[in-house]
């Protein structure tokens, strides 16, 4: 199923702007437009065309072409279901600012100057959105080296003499910051017109991994606050350039560690659409079931860790329990407990084990009792009814100027779920009931998440019994040419030997084009766009990170609230910085 | 398919006078705690009791031997390579690099063949042994494409998970490290995991259902392995 502009809307707009070229296909639909026309162009978009959810924004360099960056937009109409990608060329390295349109482009528009030096005219506050201030290069460009510029001198750990060194760990680094780096970074995010500010993090364990606020006081209440991302920032995208398709997708298991096997597929079913792959049923089902075990995991750990942050420490033990056996269950049939890397291009890795399902239904029974459990503790306990109800409101409105998917805007009621309006794998022949909220608060965005639990152990019912009837199907499209041969057909047969080699060496060679595709993380859209150039590697691949859009509407919540609020709120954001970051 | 909405006042009641009054909502919070108290541990008690990891399980590298259960194509493979027949207890590697080339992060794997030095009318003249092979795996992410790629079943994962070292070059192991680690886990495991050619086979269970620390973990109500799928019941 695809979402791309229909026909007659590009008419329409062809009409009305006749110097836009139009490029329609199947995996990617976009208008090229000029500079000067852009904003004109996009607004048209937004309020005759009704394309007004923000989805993403980013830049590609093209080192030979003049202008060298390209802009890339994708919006989304929640009535029509359906994306449109708009394409400018960064003439004068630079574009105009769309924040006046969305406000989600704010944090995008200061990465794409993070990574590419693309200027944004009329951005508020154009400061580095991963890196410090000060650094003096920008990591995505193509000239940049995967490796850095190795100019810091640090006294290795390793060397001992008279050792004979096997691997010879180098004494340079790339740049770090210093303290005055960080001083000048921090300095540069927000004007101060308090008191006092009140650094919260890097390191703190509510703010459930390395992300940096910043809040300006007024006694308790927050006036002002800022947050500063990077800490966790690895450059997963500059990555993706110098590697194949397989061997990317460990990394995407980096990115949101807690609900790895949903972030492979959502790559790998971007990649198979891209070759043009149809992996087998039972992959396909298998493939449900585990992004599904996963999203439990995830919203079991997101339950522990934010009743602990309100609080209540016991809910965190009890839903540890019930995570250690999904667990259990991942490292049964993937082989490791966090960061799987279980899926594959065509299928799944292996086959599951004996006794899986038998595994999955036991835990399926019980499970629905443990909820109820949990819920006995905190739906009516009114300190947690203090404590989050009415707190951290979003709108609809927040929801498209702010590009918020996934739990966080089926808050606000808006029912966006990829799962839903673009089902990939088996989530088409699965049934299942969408929760939405009324209100937007994070009382809501829990009972919305526990809702979801008991919606992902019915869809895991489901495909188990599908699976049950599946013994001898195949779990990988091995014959197609662009899928790596089992273990058994390498061990056979010389043909799948070569082919083995052949792509594990040069990679896949995928054809020409582009794709934009989404999975439905547990913490929202995660989008996956692959510009391929014919090659074994891409050429560009971006990741549209659901949590980094959520976050950004953290500071617009918490302003005017008590710092006690800010935890709650950033618990029920559910952010995790290994995605934020990337 | 179909939306459900939630809320207060939706799926979820506000709290009633009586409930307000009575701390009825503390009372049943309280009850299930005090439930829990009489329930049996379910901790597991590291590193007195150890659960053993599933048969997949991706830990430390190893590096088998020459054991008598090599591959069908093991000898054709060696010969490609020109590499000396090694004996029983001698490195499977055959210095293909395959390994290497699947990784992710190649910088981890250094290998090295050397030529032999022996006269010209020995039989071995010509032929490489396996010199250094080296695995930094502080820089390894444990994803399992280079065992996937080795001809000879070679580098496999075994089941240890304890890596800690006080320094980076405590994570760099050798050739010998690795065969040893890999001896260890055959005698220990090579069963569950292989069959007498090397292969993988499918009939492997999910985990051994006999583990005692397993079972405390599943809340001391273990799942039941039966067959994988409804038509062999
Ligand atoms: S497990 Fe993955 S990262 Fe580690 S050596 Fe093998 S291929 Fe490389
Ligand atoms: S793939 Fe196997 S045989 Fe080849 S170099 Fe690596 S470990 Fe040795």
């Amino acid at each position: 199923m695809h979402l791309w502009i229909e026909e007659k809307e590009l008419k329409e707009i062809k009409d009305k702007f006749p110097s836009i070229a139009i490029n329609k296909e199947e995996n990617f639909t976009y208008i090229q437009v000029k500079k000067s026309q852009l904003l004109e162009i996009l607004r048209f978009l937004k309020d005759r065309l009704n394309y007004k959810m923000f989805i993403d924004f980013f830049c590609i360099d093209f080192p030979l072409h003049n202008p060298r960056f390209q802009g890339v937009y994708i919006l989304f109409s929640p009535e029509k279901k359906k994306r449109v990608a708009v394409k400018v060329w960064a003439e004068d390295n630079s574009l105009p600012s769309v924040i006046s349109l969305w406000k989600g482009a704010k944090w995008a528009e200061r990465e794409a100057w993070d990574m590419f030096g693309v200027k944004f005219e009329g951005h508020e506050n154009l400061v580095r959105m991963f890196l410090w201030e000060g650094y003096k290069y920008h990591p995505l460009r193509k000239d940049f080296p995967l490796k850095g510029y190795e100019e810091v001198y640090l006294p290795s750990l390793n060397l001992r003499p008279g050792e004979i060194p096997a691997h010879n760990y180098s004494p340079y680094h790339t740049e770090i910051p210093t303290m005055e780096d960080l001083e000048r970074t921090q300095k540069k995010r927000m004007e101060k017109r308090n008191q006092i500010v009140l650094n919260w993090g890097p390191l703190h364990p509510g703010t459930h991994g390395t992300i940096w606020f910043l809040f300006d006081m007024e006694g308790e209440y927050i006036k002002n606050c800022d947050i500063i991302l990077g800490q966790l920032h690895r450059g997963v995208e500059k990555i993706a350039e110098n590697l194949t398709y397989t061997q990317f997708i460990p990394y995407t298991d980096r990115m949101d560690y807690i609900s790895a096997l949903c972030s492979q597929v959502a790559y790998v079913n971007a990649v198979e659409k891209l070759l043009g792959i149809e992996p087998p049923e039972k992959a396909k089902f298998i493939r449900t079931m585990m992004c599904e075990l996963q999203r439990i995991n995830s919203h079991l750990l997101w339950l522990g860790t934010y009743a602990l942050d309100l609080g209540a420490l016991t809910i965190f033990l009890y839903a540890f329990r019930e995570r250690e056996k999904i667990m259990d269950i991942i490292e049964g049939i993937a082989g490791i407990r966090l960061n799987s890397s279980y899926i594959r291009i065509g299928g799944v890795a292996k086959d599951l084990p004996e006794g899986a399902l038998d595994v999955i239904k036991h835990f399926c029974e019980d499970f629905s009792e443990k909820i109820k459990e949990y819920e006995t503790i905190l739906t009516k306990n009114r300190i947690w009814l203090k404590r989050n109800v009415n707190v951290g409101i979003i709108t609809e409105e927040d929801v498209y100027s702010y590009g918020l998917t996934g739990v966080v805007a089926r808050s606000a009621g808006v029912p966006y779920d990829i799962r839903m309006i673009q089902p990939t794998d088996a989530y088409d022949k699965v049934d299942f009931e969408l929760p939405l909220g009324t209100v937007g608060d994070c009382y809501d965005r829990y009972l919305l998440r526990m809702e979801e639990m008991r919606q992902s152990v019915n869809i895991v019912r489901q495909c188990v019994k599908k699976l049950e009837k599946m013994k001898d199907e195949n779990y990988i499209a091995s014959d197609n040419p662009y899928v790596l041969p089992t273990l058994e057909e390498v061990f056979n047969s010389i043909e799948s030997m070569v082919k083995d080699f052949n792509l594990r060496i040069y990679g896949e060679q995928v054809p020409e084009g582009e794709i934009y595709l989404s999975g439905e993380n547990p913490r929202g859209e995660l989008g996956f766009y692959i510009n391929s150039k014919g090659e074994g590697r891409p050429y560009r691949l971006r990741i549209r990170s659901g949590a980094f859009y959520n976050l950004q509407i953290f500071t617009k919540l918490i302003i005017g609230r008590t710092v006690a609020d800010a935890v709650a709120l950033l618990g029920s954001l559910d952010p995790v910085v290994g995605e934020t970051d990337r | 398919m179909g939306i459900k909405k939630v809320g207060l006042n939706r799926n979820v009641q506000p709290q009633t006078l009586t409930e307000k009054i009575f701390f009825l909502d503390f009372m049943k919070g309280l009850k299930t705690t005090i439930k829990h108290l009489f329930r049996k541990v379910i901790t597991v008690d590291f590193p007195f009791e150890l659960v053993e990891p599933a048969p997949r399980f991706r830990g430390v590298h190893g590096l088998r031997n020459v054991d008598g259960t090599e591959k069908e194509d093991f000898d054709a493979w060696v010969k490609k390579l020109k590499i000396k027949p090694p004996e029983m207890g001698e490195t499977r590697c055959i210095a293909c690099k395959f390994c290497q080339a699947a990784c992710p992060v190649p910088e981890i794997f250094i290998i090295k063949a050397e030529k032999l030095d022996v006269p010209e009318d020995h039989p071995h003249h010509g032929l490489k042994v396996l010199s250094q092979f080296d695995m930094d795996l502080s820089k390894c992410m444990f994803c399992g494409l280079c065992t996937l790629a080795c001809p000879t079943v070679c580098i496999i994962h075994t089941d240890v998970y304890d890596l800690s070292s006080y320094t980076r070059r405590g994570w760099v192991l050798n050739k010998e490290t690795l065969s040893k680690i890999a001896d260890d886990f055959i005698a220990r495991r090579g069963k569950e995991k292989y069959d007498e050619k090397s292969h993988w086979p499918d009939w492997q269970k999910i985990w051994d259902d006999s583990d005692t620390a397993r079972a405390k973990a599943w809340d001391n109500n273990p799942p039941k392995l039966g067959p994988n799928y409804a038509d062999q019941q």
